[in-house]
């Protein structure tokens, strides 16, 4: 999937969902692909889509406002989402945010139970689960994700 | 068309032609049921709950605006279970929002014996007024989220889907995509979210304006029908006079062509004569 | 009689798990091929005999879920695992899709045979991306022996994006869709206008797990473990205060307190080594104390006795240094967070409860707690309003869990 940079983000967006059915029910899966591709949806990314998918702009805004997970944070942090529910908390993951937050180019935030609470403090790390998460091999997975 | 069914209303029987909703039945016995959401011309959005009835074998309470009725239900409209989901519906709604300009909101307070601090005090929906164009006003501190607006704009009216309801939980919201104002949006302005919103949360600017100068009296207000004149569709409007001033034009609801929805040319034009070239925004 | 292991693989397995050599190994290549054999009524009657009950929450009889789509009109049906697993607590399907993906997928396949439907949908949690990985390899691997797609039945994997209420069964429908994952009012049942407005088989992954092994074996086998009226195991997701958390395969109907304290289930209780109590089913669940712990089975009717269901299969056991308002007001939290919006008691009832919790007024304003809570159960749209405030009613009715020093927020909110 050759995307040129130099194109308007309307043929850009057109050829990163290239292979999408330009159907209602596919926007999701191309809301993730654009955030998967640019690192973050934006007011713009979410007009391209409009113009490329047929859907009503405010519409898709409803969608996409709706879902926790899509990324709007511009600059490609690394997103870090730290288990701060019930299981999580008893074993002090609220304590996690504030050693992270000294981290340059991370984004912290708490997140509901990630279904890990067997294995907590539990914490997202762009998409990659940490298991039995501390300070340490967090800051070890954040690196890994930066350099690839 | 024909098949009838028969149910039970707080033990009358009531005999309803089949794809009657249980209000409609409720209506036909002279029982009256509260609503907020509802409304004639919209698909049921079964957001606000101020409609529930108990239904005899069923789990959980039942919205009477979208369930059509069944032969041999069993309803029941008064129980202490229906009188407590009125009540706190009603309160938790007062504990958000500004319900002024209210008239149903007011009634179910009213008729729920609402006690409207008991939940106040907490996040509530004040918000600054959003005055972005020329014809309408959002004072969204009044919105109920009642869907109204967003499904007159879409698929049951207008078809233009300029606002949503966007974000969720507590914070969700009417709009039009980032928070942007109207002009920027789609919106064609033909004010028929105005038409159908039960709260004043969208009102028409004069009406606001007039309201906010304590010149609005509905008791001096005069309506006028006639048909509107800028096409050949023949949409009734109704135009309500004050002071020798034209200050508001609606359509009927019941009206077999309009609905109650115009575009902006005849809800508007009345200010805007040239409006063809002049996009009144 | 502790753990049994059918639904997670066997310990002593040789295969790996995404391959198609699990499928043999496990039988589930015979199990697809009987169902073939024996026609679509027949496998149906066979899931009724079984008495399998959905494992997602609900415990619907499986068997009439699939004779009514089958048997409701329209050409187009659909077939839908749920893998949302979002709600607090959970985590079995989880461990179910690491363990044996393979197991839920030919339980799909079958379904969607049995009822009609060409094309199916996996909506699993966006959370999960390594499971949705290893779900689309092994989609991949049955596409490659001709199970899936072509003139069978083909497979869709859906990503869902952080909201636990797409788990809920229409809510799911408008994601797939692509409209706003609100629920919809029922009925009409999704068994007649689900997906698309079309007639649609939605089962949790623990449920279609459950066909697999089933017509791997039959239903005599299947009936050898649980009760009469509850047939069959049940994974349980266990964490908190014991020795070992994580997710068993146990008999319905075995003691509670035993799942606690066998060696080879959760090992005992850990921290302060006394019960206080358990949240049993999630979120949305019920308080038992340490005395009913000790005299309940896990199974739905002696739960009920205690106002309490198995939920989605959460056991959160908390010794007693737990404040249990402190855990009430973070599920109050979740509440707050996750409701979609839609409905008045629900979208502003979740939000008062938790304003009232965290201010710590929850034994002062008990009465508005609780008429608050009964509006939120009887005129909430959907099961997340109308189960939010269970946990809380179930602490209320339990006055002995009662601190004398209660504060929301004492554990750092
Ligand atoms: C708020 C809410 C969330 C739910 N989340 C899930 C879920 O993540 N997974 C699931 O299988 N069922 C979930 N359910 C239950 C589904 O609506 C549905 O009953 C289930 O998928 C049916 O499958 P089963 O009969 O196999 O249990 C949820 C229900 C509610 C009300
Ligand atoms: S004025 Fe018309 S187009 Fe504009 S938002 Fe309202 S209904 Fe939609
Ligand atoms: S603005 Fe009016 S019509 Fe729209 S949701 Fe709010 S109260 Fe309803
Ligand atoms: S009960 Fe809550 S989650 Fe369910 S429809 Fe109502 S607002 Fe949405
Ligand atoms: S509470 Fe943290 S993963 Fe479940
Ligand atoms: S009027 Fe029925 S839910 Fe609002």
């Amino acid at each position: 999937m050759a995307v040129n940079t130099g194109m308007p983000l309307t043929e850009r967006v057109a050829a990163v969902v290239a292979d999408l059915p330009k159907d209602r029910s596919q926007l999701l899966p191309t809301l993730w692909r654009l955030a998967d591709h640019f690192g973050c949806l934006s007011p713009s990314l979410l007009a391209a889509v409009s113009e490329v998918m047929h859907i009503p702009y405010a519409e898709i805004y409803g969608v996409a406002s709706f879902y926790a997970l899509l990324p709007w944070d511009p600059g490609q942090p690394v997103i870090v989402r730290v288990c701060t529910d019930v299981m999580c908390s008893l074993k002090n993951s609220s304590e996690l945010p504030t050693v992270l937050k000294d981290h340059e180019g991370v984004v912290v935030k708490e997140s509901p139970c990630l279904g890990q609470c067997d294995l907590g403090p539990a914490a997202l790390v762009g998409s990659r689960v940490v298991r039995n998460a501390t300070p340490g091999n967090l800051a070890a997975e954040i690196g890994e994700m930066r350099h690839g | 068309m024909g098949n009838r069914i028969t149910l039970t209303i707080d033990g009358q029987s009531v005999s309803v032609a089949e794809g009657t909703t249980v209000h409609a039945a409720c209506e036909q016995v002279d029982t009256f049921v509260p609503t907020l959401c509802w409304h004639e011309n919209l698909s049921p959005a079964n957001a606000c709950r101020a409609c529930v009835v108990e239904v005899k074998g069923s789990r959980t309470l039942v919205a009477s605006c979208s369930r059509v009725a069944e032969e041999g239900m069993v309803i029941e409209t008064s129980t202490p279970r229906v009188a407590n989901a009125r009540r706190v519906v009603a309160e938790l709604l007062t504990s958000t929002t500004d319900y002024s300009t209210a008239p149903e909101l007011l009634d179910l307070i009213e008729m729920s014996s609402a006690d409207t601090r008991r939940f106040a005090g907490g996040a509530s929906w004040e918000q600054p007024v959003k005055d972005d164009n020329n014809l309408y006003i959002r004072d969204l501190s009044k919105c109920i989220l009642c869907y109204r607006c967003v499904e007159a704009c879409g698929d049951d009216a207008q078809n233009t889907f300029a606002i949503t309801v966007a974000g969720r939980g507590f914070d969700s919201r009417i709009d039009a995509g980032f928070g942007r104002t109207l002009p920027e949006s789609d919106c064609v302005f033909c004010g028929n979210c105005v038409a159908v919103c039960p709260t004043g949360a969208l009102m028409e600017k004069t009406e606001w304006t007039l309201r906010s100068e304590n010149k609005w009296d509905d008791n001096q207000i005069t309506t006028t029908e006639t048909i509107c004149s800028y096409c050949g569709v023949g949409c009734q409007l109704s135009l309500h006079v004050l002071d020798n001033q034209i200050v508001k034009v609606s359509s009927p609801m019941d009206h077999p062509v309009t609905h109650g929805m115009l575009c902006v040319k005849g809800r508007y034009g009345y200010q805007f004569v040239q409006v063809e070239d002049h996009m009144p925004v | 009689m502790g753990e049994v292991r059918r639904l997670l693989p066997q310990a002593d397995r040789r295969s790996v798990a995404v391959s198609w050599d699990r499928v043999v190994e496990r039988g589930f290549d015979k199990a697809y091929q009987r169902v073939l054999d024996m026609g679509s009524e027949a496998a149906i009657a066979e899931v009724t005999a079984s008495g399998i009950m959905g494992r997602g929450g609900a415990a619907f009889p499986t068997g009439r879920k699939w004779d009514s789509v089958r048997s409701s009109p329209g050409t187009a049906k659909y077939v839908v695992m749920n893998a949302d697993e979002s709600e607090l607590g959970t985590f079995k399907d989880r461990a179910l899709l690491e363990q044996d993906p393979m197991g839920p997928l030919i339980g799909l396949l079958i379904a969607a045979h049995c009822v009609g439907a060409r094309q199916a949908y996996c909506y699993i949690r966006g959370e999960y991306r390594e499971v949705e990985t290893a779900l689309s390899q092994s989609i991949d691997i049955l596409r490659k022996k001709g199970w899936v797609g072509g003139e069978t039945v083909d497979v869709e994997v859906r990503r869902g994006a952080g909201a636990y209420i797409a788990g809920e069964e229409t809510a799911l429908f408008n994601s797939i869709e692509g409209k706003r994952p609100e629920p919809r009012v029922k009925p009409p049942f999704p068994t007649v206008k689900g997906l698309f407005g079309a007639p649609t088989l939605i089962q949790n992954v623990e449920t279609l797990a459950n066909i697999a092994v089933l017509f791997a074996h039959d239903v005599a086998w299947f009936r050898q473990y649980g009760t009469p009226a509850t047939p069959g195991t049940k994974l349980v997701a266990i964490s908190g205060h014991v020795n070992r958390p994580g997710v068993f395969e146990v008999p319905f109907g075995v003691p509670l307190q035993e799942i606690i304290d066998a060696d080879d289930l959760a090992g005992g209780i850990a921290g302060t080594g006394h019960l206080q109590a358990v949240l049993l089913g999630g979120a949305a669940g019920t308080f038992l104390s340490s005395a009913e712990v000790a005299e309940v089975p896990l199974d739905y009717g002696p739960l009920a006795k205690h106002g309490a269901s198995i939920g989605s299969g959460a056991v959160m056991v908390f010794d007693d240094s737990v404040d249990l308002a402190w855990v009430v007001t973070k599920l109050a939290h979740f509440f707050a967070d996750e409701s979609c919006g839609q409905c008045v008691p629900c979208r502003i009832g979740t939000r008062r409860v938790l304003e009232i919790l965290r201010d710590g007024n929850t034994w002062q304003r008990e009465s508005d707690l609780r008429e608050l809570g009964l509006a939120m159960r009887d005129a909430s749209i959907c099961g997340l309003g109308q189960t939010a405030p269970m946990a809380l009613l179930s602490m209320l009715d339990r006055p002995y869990l009662r601190r004398v020093e209660m504060k929301g927020d004492e554990h750092g909110e």
